[in-house]
């Protein structure tokens, strides 16, 4: 059984402030499903080299180039939730 | 006539023949849902906007001879699918007001073939999960009985296709999310190759195993919508160019493999004994039935469920009150809006994988849980491929169970992971599948999966046609 500590650091990481309440049940549900991943302990996978994606062996590349797309700015600075002067407004960092 | 019943062939000759006009047909499926959407809440928004302009610029195009073979088709669309100008949910309340500020690539290919978009439908946050049950805005009740779900996480499209809502829908399929609610709901449902379609526009999950996949009432019906869909888009760099080669067959001598691992324990007898009738009726056709093996198949379940949450905490990192979408600013600091917004607007479900994911990716667990289910991923691969060196098909049923009752799953997580026992593997190993009816159990559908080799979608319609015809 993973912790109540646990549980509280892996929300952190996930950046998600649970109550307490949550941290209660997600102590013991994560539990009981990582009991349940455990079983792939029990695979030989020693001579296995994992890939990422499934269909496609190579990979893709393209030129590293800016395109103006007219009018999509609008409707992207439309969406945000605290805008000035067409940016993106955020609280002060440091 | 009902015009909300017919196919997408059907529909597209009335339209030629002037039999009605696309107004007409829109107009109905507008009232149908009218009727019907108050009990199943198939929809999470009707574009009654402007939905009428389509089939109008529709009926013009069928007047001036320039319609292509859905022009004028009232479709519904999953709502975690952009369509410029239309909000898009994901089902989620942390993107509640979010208006797509672009079509998805397939919608962009559906809407350039004259597709009239009537709706977007109902699924759970973000697509994690299946039964619909945990869409941020109310489950969808399956059409067959409004007691019991229709699947997930495409319900909402499934239940409209099946309800004469819509001609066909698109759904989004992570680990079974087309072809579980397909089964559910008594219609067809593709899940294409990884790469087949485009993922530009699908509000990213688990960016490994998604696809867009076609719901429709016939096999028919989605190979159409498939043919628009597929093929090679700049704007996603893992789609593909379809492959040329016909690779059309029929049931006769049609080596179909069985695998056992399949039939062991928690699959309902009446769902075995439809698939065993369907099998013998396969056989009296000239297919030749061979028992294989998928020896990994145990635990495909874990191997998914670890590498899904993985991709999906990453893939909700973007979600931070910040750029778009529900953002609670309590006069703190940066870090605040972030943990409030988060908590706030997402449900159970979501923060479960998040947090299942950030744990199975931090620091002293990587190599035992993600490398680990990354590596049997592999294995569960070889499975297939090894398989298919001798047999052309496979043949499962798509689900364990019946449509089950809401609410029955909703407290056990690992239960209703066990939904998907069937069709994730076939996402872990990015191949094409295919759900559609075989029967049913009291009154409740029952569908049966066709897996084929990668980019063999054409092979595995072209079976599904002919086992349409042979089993119901």
């Amino acid at each position: 059984m993973i912790t109540e500590e646990d549980v509280r650091h892996i929300a952190k990481l996930s950046r998600i402030d649970l109550n307490d309440r949550e941290l209660k049940d997600f102590q013991v549900e994560l539990s009981s499903i990582l009991d349940y991943f455990n079983k792939l302990k029990k695979i030989n996978t020693s001579s296995v080299q994992e890939r990422g994606f499934s269909a496609n062996p190579n990979n893709v590349t393209r030129k590293d180039k800016a395109i103006v797309i007219e009018g999509d700015h609008k409707k992207i600075i439309a969406l945000v939730p605290r805008e000035r002067d067409n940016f993106v407004q955020v609280k002060t960092i440091l | 006539m009902h015009l909300e019943d017919l196919t997408i062939v059907k529909a597209a000759e009335g339209l030629r023949k002037k039999e009605f006009s696309a107004v007409e047909l829109c107009n109905a499926y507008l009232e149908f849902i009218e009727k019907k959407d108050a009990e199943l809440h198939a929809f999470l928004n009707v574009n009654k906007g402007n939905v009428l302009d389509y089939a109008k610029k529709a009926d013009s195009d069928i007047a001036q001879g320039t319609a292509f073979a859905i022009t004028g088709i009232p479709c519904a669309i999953k709502d975690n699918i952009l369509v410029s100008g239309i909000k898009c949910t994901a089902g989620s309340k942390i993107l509640e007001n979010y208006v797509a500020p672009y079509d998805a690539t397939v919608v962009k290919r559906l809407k350039d073939a004259g597709a009239v978009i009537i709706g977007k439908t109902n699924l759970d946050e973000f697509a994690m999960g299946a039964s619909t049950e945990n869409s941020a805005f109310g489950s969808t009740k399956n059409p067959y009985d409004i007691s019991r779900v229709p699947g997930g996480s495409s319900g909402g499209s499934a239940a409209a296709v099946a309800a004469n809502m819509c001609c066909f829908a698109l759904g989004s399929d992570t680990g079974g999310s087309v072809r579980q609610p397909a089964a559910f709901c008594g219609v067809v449902g593709l899940k294409p190759t990884y790469g087949s379609v485009s993922r530009y526009g699908l509000i990213a999950f688990a960016s490994s195993l998604d696809q867009v996949g076609p719901i429709g009432k016939t096999i028919e019906d989605c190979k159409i919508i498939f043919d628009i869909i597929a093929g090679k888009d700049e704007k996603d760099s893992t789609s593909f160019p379809r492959p040329t080669v016909e690779n059309r067959f029929g049931i006769k001598g049609l080596r179909v493999g069985m695998p056992k691992e399949y039939f062991k324990e928690g699959l309902d007898p009446g769902i075995k004994a439809i698939f065993d009738k369907s099998v013998e009726k396969m056989e009296a056709a000239g297919a030749k039935i061979e028992e294989i093996s998928l020896p990994h198949s145990e635990h495909a379940i874990a191997c998914y469920y670890i590498i899904n949450p993985s991709e999906a905490s990453a893939n909700l990192a973007r979600y931070d009150g910040i750029k778009y979408g529900l953002s609670i600013d309590n006069g703190k600091n940066l870090e605040d809006i972030y943990l409030d917004t988060r908590e706030e607007g997402f449900g159970k479900e979501v923060k479960r994988r998040i947090m299942l994911g950030t744990y199975a990716l931090s620091a002293g667990y990587y190599d035992a849980y993600y490398l680990k289910a990354q590596k049997v991923r592999e294995l569960i691969k070889k499975d297939f491929e090894k398989a298919f060196e001798k047999i052309d098909v496979i043949l499962t049923p798509t689900t364990p169970t019946l449509p089950f009752k809401l609410g029955e799953k909703m407290d056990d997580p690992l239960a209703m992971y066990l939904s998907d026992v069937f069709t994730s593997p076939v996402n872990l190993a990015g191949l094409p599948a295919i759900s559609l009816p075989a029967g049913n159990i009291d009154g409740l559908p029952v569908g049966l999966q066709i897996i084929g080799g990668l980019f063999q979608e054409e092979k595995i319609l072209s079976i599904g046609a002919e086992c349409e015809k042979l089993w119901i």
